[in-house]
Formats: C-alpha cells, sequence, structure tokens
C-alpha cells in the first residue's frame, strides 16, 4: 500500500469511517509518515475545538432571530400591497376596455350599412304610353341602369307589340 | 476526541427525538414560540460553525440570524428526511459560502480596498499554560501557524473539517449539510488535513 493511500484510511480510521478489515490491514502497514501525520492531526483538531466561540445568549439571539423575522415580513408586505395597488389597477383598465368594446360593438351593429345607405331602384313608371322599364346593375361599373323602352323603337318596339 | 463515525452525532443538545419533532411541527404550523425553542436549543452550535468559519463576532451573528430566518421560510420544505440540525447546519453553510462568494466579488470589484488588512484573530490561545515565556511563545506560534494553513483552504474543505473536528458529523451527516456526496466529504477532510500538515512543517 502506498503512503498516500496509507494516509487515507487513517484519515478516515481517525473519524471512524474505516471498516474493520482495512483496519487491522492499516495497522500492520509499515509506515515513516504516520505518526507525524497522526500527531498533526491530532493537534489541528484540538486547536479547532480550543476555540473558545462568543456566541450570544439563546434569548438574545432568539430575539436577533425573531427582530429578522419581522423584518423580513415588513419587507415582503410593501410589496404584496404595491401588487395589490397595480391588481387593481390592471383590474380597471381592464374593464374600461371591456366596456368600449361593448359600447363599439353596439353602435356598429345599430349603424346602417353601406350596402344598406346605397339607394336601391327596384321599380319605375314611365309616363309614355306603350313604354316598359328595365331596371338592373351594371357588373362593370356598379351603376344603376334604367332601361325604357317605347313602342317606336323599331325592331324591338315592333316586337313589343 | 468525539470519534463518534458513523453514529449519529449527540447534536441535539440532550432534548428528547419526541420534544424536538414536536417543536418541529408546531413551527411548521407557524407557532414562533415552538421555534423560538429550537433556535435556543441548536443556536450555539450554528453559531460555532459560522463562527470559526468567519472568524469575527459581529458578522457570525448577523449571518447566524440570516441563517435561523431562511429556517423560518423554509420550515414547510423540510420534511424530516435528515435531522433537524443537519437541516439547519446545510442552510448555515450555504449562508456563510453564499456571502464568501459575495465578499469576493466585491473584493474583486472594490478599487479603494485597503492594503495589508490581515483577517481578524479569532481568539486568544488559551490552551494548557506552564507559566514559562518561552513555551507561551511557541504556543503562539503554533496557534498562528495553524490559523494560516486553515485560512489557505478553501471554504467548502474548511467546513468539511469543522463540521467533523468540531461538531462530530459524521460523514453521512456532513454529507447532507453540504449537499453533496460521502466520497467528496471523505477526501475533502483527508484534502484538509494533508494541506495543513504540510504548512506545518517546520514549525516546531
Amino acid at each position: 500500500m502506498n503512503e498516500r493511500k496509507q494516509l487515507e484510511w487513517l484519515s478516515r480510521q481517525r473519524d471512524g469511517e474505516l471498516d474493520a478489515a482495512r483496519a487491522a490491514r492499516l495497522e500492520h502497514e509499515p509506515s515513516a509518515t504516520r505518526a507525524e501525520a497522526e500527531r498533526v492531526w491530532s493537534e489541528l483538531g484540538e486547536h479547532l475545538r480550543s476555540q473558545p466561540v462568543p456566541a450570544p445568549t439563546p434569548e438574545a439571539m432568539w430575539n436577533d432571530v425573531r427582530r429578522g423575522i419581522r423584518l423580513a415580513q415588513a419587507e415582503r408586505e410593501p410589496a404584496t400591497h404595491a401588487g395589490g395597488r397595480w391588481s387593481w389597477a390592471v383590474a380597471m383598465v381592464a374593464v374600461l376596455f371591456m366596456l368600449a368594446v361593448g359600447i363599439f360593438g353596439v353602435r356598429m351593429w345599430m349603424a346602417p350599412t353601406v350596402e344598406a345607405a346605397i339607394p336601391r331602384v327596384e321599380w319605375v313608371e314611365a309616363e309614355l304610353p306603350g313604354s316598359s322599364a328595365m331596371v338592373y346593375e351594371d357588373e362593370a361599373s356598379g351603376a344603376v341602369v334604367i332601361w325604357l323602352m317605347t313602342p317606336d323603337a323599331g325592331a324591338s318596339g315592333e316586337e313589343l307589340k | 476526541m468525539n470519534n463518534s463515525g458513523t453514529e449519529s452525532s449527540n447534536a441535539d443538545e440532550g432534548i428528547a427525538p419526541e420534544t424536538l419533532a414536536r417543536w418541529v411541527s408546531r413551527a411548521q404550523a407557524g407557532d414562533e414560540d415552538a421555534f423560538g425553542e429550537l433556535v435556543k436549543t441548536f443556536h450555539g452550535r450554528v453559531f460555532g460553525v459560522i463562527y470559526r468559519m468567519v472568524k469575527d463576532a459581529e458578522d457570525a451573528r448577523e449571518l447566524a440570524q440570516q441563517t435561523w430566518v431562511k429556517a423560518w421560510q423554509r420550515l414547510g420544505s423540510y420534511k424530516g428526511d435528515a435531522q433537524f440540525f443537519t437541516w439547519v447546519y446545510r442552510i448555515a453553510v450555504n449562508t456563510v459560502l453564499d456571502e464568501g462568494r459575495r465578499a469576493a466579488r466585491r473584493k474583486e470589484v472594490s478599487l479603494d480596498e485597503e492594503p495589508g488588512r490581515e483577517p481578524q484573530a479569532a481568539v486568544e490561545w488559551q490552551g494548557p499554560d506552564d507559566g514559562r515565556p518561552d513555551r507561551q511563545l511557541e504556543r503562539e506560534e503554533i496557534r498562528k501557524a495553524f490559523e494560516a494553513a486553515l485560512d489557505g483552504l478553501s471554504a467548502e474543505h474548511r467546513v468539511a473539517l469543522i463540521l467533523r473536528e468540531v461538531e462530530g458529523l459524521s460523514y453521512r451527516e456532513i454529507a447532507q449539510a453540504m449537499k453533496c456526496r460521502t466520497g467528496t466529504v471523505m477526501s475533502r477532510i483527508f484534502y484538509a488535513r494533508r494541506y495543513v500538515q504540510e504548512r506545518m512543517k517546520g514549525v516546531r
């Protein structure tokens, strides 16, 4: 076993994380650096544990925490209120928009259409004796044509006789 | 030494598990007083871990406060799959590491950084002393050497070492607290020890 592996196992053994079989194997491995590692690691642990920690009292800590909780809540509330105001504003705009769309729709529905606005000619009465009238819409120009035929109009007029 | 190893560490401060579970349950239901009991029970250990990381009492107190406020806000996410103190340690570790990253960024962008500012010494050495000035000097030298070596470690390596050596957490518990694999914990602790050992060569 190389030295690095030995020290790795030694580290795990110190932490109680090395299985018994490996621990037994480690014990029988000759090592030049193991003793030094054990000494320094042991001192390192002692050093870390010996540092006094200036912890506040439980009550003082709890007061800190309670104050922190209140502060966090207070920071959240204005945001909620602001959010509430915004949602009211959005709702108002939506209502106004719906109202505007409704009014516009009703007005459009009630307004006469373009087609309806164009005067329609369905019947023409001519005072010429024996004449007949024909009304139609010219497809090319879109104009309404009133065609009047009289008895003295030649061949066609004779036909009409 | 607290080589509890694979056994669960005794971090419940002598509180009966059912009492602890009741406090957690009540706190999750919004009972602030029950949460207060949890804070008072574990604050010393949480503060200790943070203090050993940041080495400043005021900073540690502020970070401990942040840790517990976060714990209160996230109590709903605690499902009891890890022990409560491990869950709080995780929040504490993340809070300290996040603060460390923010501080590093601040340091990067700071143009008028205070030059030559040494990190505040944690505490005065108060080990056993036979009253001899030469022994005191030697101890002081060793203490400083350890501190310098520990300062050379990354935050992740230091946290793993502290949780093991001071808090006596098992690799599994440290892995839960640091949200990593037990293999990673093992290698971090081993690396930290080896690093310190290397740095301590020639001190005596």
